[in-house]
């Protein structure tokens, strides 16, 4: 009876650890408590930090505190929908880049939808880069390209992921070009970056301005990329042809911004909005678009919610005419 | 290398560093010292008081409780005879006869001196083995890594304490377990069952505080309210002479020889290094027969054994991102927490971590001994307590733990699984190692075969094609004929 007693009280603690965790919804006087911006990553990464310093940001522009929450899990799927399934009060937003949520929906069958939310801005935009290691020797990504013609087959291009933007444009380019050269799905950044420093693949496709510092120290070249560079703080960057320079029609690069459950009021969505614009225009967020190696940008909801549901159609086509 | 370890010696001497480190040496005594709680569980218990602090204190406390806990283990087993610690039941050969004796203190003042020694055998070649083999691993390819994880997990399932058939199983259930999510090529979703949580697979953090928090409170369930019988409850420690110590040269050598070197084995480690260590001195002594009738070369050995593994299972972990034992796996995972990224660059990027952690060994090892040398009867008196009252603190601590890794209660519920699981494994004796090493060396190994292939477009020539790889391969198919040599001739 003792024993029985005793696996009892422990089954009864493991069960009241399931954390139960509500706020009440308060509409009037808003912002009057902690907001929440809920990072769908781990914390460490790219995305990560830039929702740390943009919430730094806010900081600077309302009174009350504002967090960071990394709910990750399931290529960011798992952070986005808890978001879209939350209170719509505007104390938990959600902050993620555009191709994050794109490619995941071009990809997979995931339970959320352009839908479901609200579009506040986008404040950080990074295209996606092209590069490669400089004993390649590669003058251009149109040098590479004629090479991988040269050599059809032979040729390798990285991608830090088998589903995300960085296929996505591997795979157009190659469509588009007629270039063939084959696509190495590498899981996630940091192993394609160690691919290209050990110049274990041809070229590789990554946001920037990951390996910035590599591309400074003169280890590695930037080929080509996505979107103008124009914003990027390493000017001898700023004139890379974009793929449309040379002939391919498509623009590839990742906004981060913030969204907000679809049914939160109008009225909160106009003060966070104005919220998010000062924040973004503020003196603290230049800081860190400085050092992080872009320089901030505002795009306001309308037309942030345009540009990801045109990427969205891109993306979709993309995948149809080139990879399925 | 210099620069890095002075710089970090720099960055550690803050006082706030230094407590937490103290503190986390006081606690890993302790928890080893309590039989039935071990080094991952405390660490698990850890995670969420470590996660809001800076990476290099959170660090320091776990590699605290890491060195601590070796030495700890060794408490019981001399004086009641039941090891704290899987790898200080060798201890209990010698230093229980000797405690018996009438000697507890001096029994225990080996330990402290062995373990100490050893700790500090054990740093130096971690010292210098870590920045050499990195830099050698920063060159490694897709394929180079592949072969180092197959050969990591064929040494674990033959080395293991038991059957190299369970060790086996069990490796295989982590690799099956390892392929639930996406497809990390093709994205093709793999028994996920239509769950998107389930799309990136079962996350390994959540699994280990399964296996080494829920599982360890459970299976230790049976052991309430059981009253321990002390040798002796009053003692003192008696470190032994110096001359005695330089007498047994020897057993300080082979133990952290062995246990740096087995310890660098993944998954290996700490239970079976001191037993191999013992054996070796045991055979070369002029008078074996000794062994077991609690002489000090019995004790100094396996303690040194013990604590070198801790220098040993550096290695891997802080030059590849492969763990060598249960302990250093959660460490990885806490790495991930901490927006660290373990693996072949770690040193490359966040070299001041790799430094602080090594540093912090060396400190660690020398706390330890403070600790033993002035406080050791306290830890003794603690050994008399029924220590269930833990339990619910151990199940809420390591549920926090499994909730912070992604902050959503998925991961409760996959610990809380693995915790049954667990249980039901290590009670049947398979050792839960095997299948955690599965589960973290199961997609990197799959991930790196694949990419190497693709990369050789194909052609499976790529994985003998420089002389490494061949070694490797060779490496791994002796292993497995010889187990299997072994296999036919036990039986017959």
């Amino acid at each position: 009876m003792k024993r029985l007693g005793q696996i009892l009280v422990i089954l009864i603690t493991l069960f009241l650890l399931i954390p139960i965790g509500a706020d009440r919804a308060q509409t009037e006087d808003y912002p009057g408590k902690t907001i929440h911006i809920v990072v769908p990553w781990k914390a460490g990464g790219g995305t990560d930090a830039i929702g740390r310093g943009f919430a730094e940001a806010m900081k600077t522009v309302v009174d009350v505190s504002v967090v960071v929450d990394n709910i990750s899990g399931a290529g960011g799927v798992t952070g986005t929908v808890k978001v879209a399934k939350s209170r719509p009060d505007g104390y938990t937003l959600l902050m993620n880049g555009t191709t994050d949520m794109t490619a995941v929906l071009t990809f997979k069958k995931v339970p959320f939808s352009l839908d479901d939310l609200t579009y506040i801005g986008g404040f950080f935009t990074s295209p996606t880069w092209v590069l490669c290691h400089k004993d390649r020797g590669y003058k251009d990504l149109e040098d590479f390209l004629a090479k991988a013609k040269a050599n059809p087959g032979n040729l390798t291009v990285g991608t830090a992921g088998p589903a995300g933007a960085q296929m996505l444009m591997a795979s157009a380019i190659k469509g588009i070009t007629g270039a063939d050269f084959r696509i190495i799905p590498y899981s996630g950044g940091k192993d394609l970056k160690k691919a290209l420093i050990g110049n274990q693949v041809y070229a590789g496709i990554i946001h920037a301005p990951v390996l910035l510092a590599e591309v400074k120290a003169g280890l590695i070249k930037i080929l080509g990329t996505g979107m103008p560079l124009d914003k990027i703080t390493y000017p001898p960057a700023r004139d890379i042809k974009t793929l449309k320079d040379i002939g391919i029609p498509i623009e590839i690069g990742i906004t981060r911004g913030i969204y907000v459950p679809k049914a939160t009021p109008q009225g909160i969505t106009s003060r966070l909005s104005e919220i998010v614009e000062k924040a973004a225009k503020s003196e603290r967020f230049k800081e860190f678009g400085n050092k992080f190696g872009f320089a901030p940008v505002w795009i306001p909801g309308p037309k942030f919610e345009k540009q990801i549901r045109s990427e969205l159609s891109l993306f979709e086509d993309i995948k149809a005419k080139h990879i399925d | 290398m210099v620069e890095g370890l002075l710089g970090a010696f720099i960055s550690i001497l803050a006082p706030f560093n230094l407590i937490l480190l103290f503190i986390g040496t006081g606690l890993g005594i302790l928890v080893g010292a309590l039989p039935g709680l071990s080094s991952p569980m405390a660490i698990i218990v850890l995670l969420p008081l470590t996660y809001s602090m800076e990476t290099l204190p959170a660090f320091l406390t776990m590699i605290g409780v890491y060195v601590g806990t070796k030495l700890g283990g060794s408490y019981p087993a001399i004086l009641l005879r039941t090891p704290g610690t899987p790898a200080g039941a060798c201890t209990a050969l010698d230093g229980y006869p000797m405690a018996q004796r009438g000697e507890p203190g001096l029994a225990l003042g080996y330990a402290t001196m062995g373990s100490t020694f050893g700790g500090f055998f054990g740093w130096i070649l971690a010292v210098t083995c870590v920045p050499l083999l990195s830099s050698i691993a920063v060159k490694s390819s897709n394929a180079d890594i592949a072969l180092i994880g197959i050969l990591g997990l064929i040494m674990v399932s033959a080395f293991v304490r038991g059957s190299t058939l369970r060790g086996l199983i069990g490796v295989v259930l982590g690799l099956l377990i390892a392929t639930v999510g996406l497809d990390p090529i093709q994205t093709t979703s793999r028994f996920t069952f239509g769950y998107y949580n389930l799309m990136s697979g079962i996350p390994f953090a959540a699994a280990l505080v399964g296996f080494f928090g829920i599982a360890v409170v459970l299976s230790d369930i049976k052991m309430m309210g059981r009253p321990s019988h002390l040798v002796t409850s009053r003692l003192n420690l008696a470190l032994p002479k110096w001359k005695d110590l330089i007498a047994r040269w020897q057993c300080i050598l082979i133990g952290g020889l062995y246990g740096t070197g087995i310890g660098a084995i993944p998954g290996v480690g700490a239970e079976v290094s001191p037993w191999i260590a013992y054996a070796t001195i045991r055979n070369k002594s002029k008078t074996p027969e000794q062994f077991g009738s609690g002489i000090a070369e019995g004790i100094l050995t396996p303690e040194a054994t013990n604590n070198a593994n801790t220098g040993g299972t550096m290695i891997p972990m802080l030059a590849l991102g492969i763990p060598g034992d249960g302990s250093t796996a959660i460490m990885l995972g806490a790495m991930v927490l901490h927006g660290l990224e373990p693996g072949v660059m770690l040193m490359k990027n966040s070299s001041d971590i790799v430094y602080g952690i090594l540093v912090g060994i060396l400190l660690s090892t020398f706390f330890m001994f403070l600790i033993s040398w002035q406080a050791i009867r306290y830890f003794v008196l603690i050994l008399r307590f029924d220590r269930s009252w833990l339990f619910p603190f151990i199940l809420i601590f390591a549920t926090l733990g499994a909730f912070l890794t992604m902050n959503t209660t998925f991961p409760v519920f996959i610990a809380i699984t693995f915790g049954l699981i667990g249980y039901i494994f290590e009670s049947r004796k398979f050792p839960v190692v095997t299948v955690v090493l599965g589960i973290i060396l199961g997609p990197i190994i799959e991930q790196n075969i694949r990419l190497a292939l693709a990369l050789s477009k194909n052609d499976w020539y790529t994985f003998v094609a420089t002389w490494p790889r061949k070694v490797m391969v060779a490496a791994i198919l002796g292993l497995l004929a010889y187990e299997i040599y072994k296999g036919l001739t036990t039986k017959s």
